[in-house]
């Protein structure tokens, strides 16, 4: 672990690192993700191992997820017709997009162009549009399909292959 | 906003557990450690989502998915 990694978890200290995880958690959730990208780095920060973080962010993503999920379906925001148009899809899809193995440094390119489009909708776009009980379009299916596809990608190439992350021991060996 | 929240916490789900699936049948899934992280998560998750599904505007929550996707997608372009 590099020394300046180091200092920014001494200085830090426990209590002000679980505010960072929480503020991080109440963002994301906010808006219905689990804060896996943001789990990752603030471990990336902390200098945890990869090996130890990738799993431990994908826990807590679920964990967040599920509360969300629970508060938004009891909320009335969940069209189940609109979530299995694409489900159908996108799970086989997601298998199949695992297959494909960039480098490290064109996966960061290509997920990190992704989605900086995305929040460029969300910031510039006028206000979308509630989808509610609408119809969901024909073309869910095709959507769901890539989606899936984009998804196995992350999955099998972002959470295996982080070798570029810090390796130390350190924050779990202080938490334990 | 608030139903693409709620489709997209369902999709994350359903994804998530199939990637914990994989460390899990590799061994690689060492919690213990990490149970006061999950505790505050989970605090800040509950917090989060009531704000989200029930008192936050449409557009505050575009505003703020925008600033979300604005970190990570920066975050990676940094190189992660």
């Amino acid at each position: 672990m590099s020394t300046g990694k180091l200092f920014m978890f001494e200085v830090l200290g426990l209590p002000y690192v679980l505010i960072l995880f929480f503020l991080i958690a109440t963002l994301y959730s906010s808006v219905g993700h689990g804060g896996a990208s943001g789990y990752l780095a603030l471990f990336a920060i902390l200098g945890v191992a990869s090996s130890t973080s990738a799993p431990a962010a994908l826990v807590l993503n679920v964990f967040v997820a599920v509360i969300n999920f629970y508060n938004y379906y009891r909320a009335g925001f969940f069209p189940a017709k609109l979530f299995f148009s694409f489900a159908v899809t996108s799970i086989p899809s997601a298998f199949l997009g695992g297959f494909v193995h960039p480098s490290v440094r064109t996966y960061q390119l290509l997920l990190g162009a992704a989605l900086l489009f995305a929040s460029a909708r969300m910031l510039i776009a006028p206000a979308l549009k509630p989808v509610g009980d609408s119809q969901p379009s024909q073309y869910m299916w095709l959507y769901g399909g890539l989606i899936g596809c984009v998804l196995g990608f992350i999955f099998r190439n972002g959470w295996h292959r982080r070798r570029y992350l810090p390796e130390s021991d350190s924050f779990t060996g202080r938490l334990s | 906003m608030k139903h693409t929240a709620g489709v997209s916490s369902a999709s994350i789900v359903v994804n998530s557990l199939s990637g914990i699936l994989g460390h899990v049948l590799r061994g690689n899934m060492h919690l213990f450690p990490f149970i006061p992280v999950i505790i505050v998560v989970i605090a800040g998750g509950l917090l989060g989502s009531l704000i989200g599904s029930h008192k936050a505007s449409e557009r505050l929550l575009q505003r703020l998915l925008g600033v979300v996707l604005l970190l990570a997608g920066g975050k990676m372009l940094l190189g992660g």
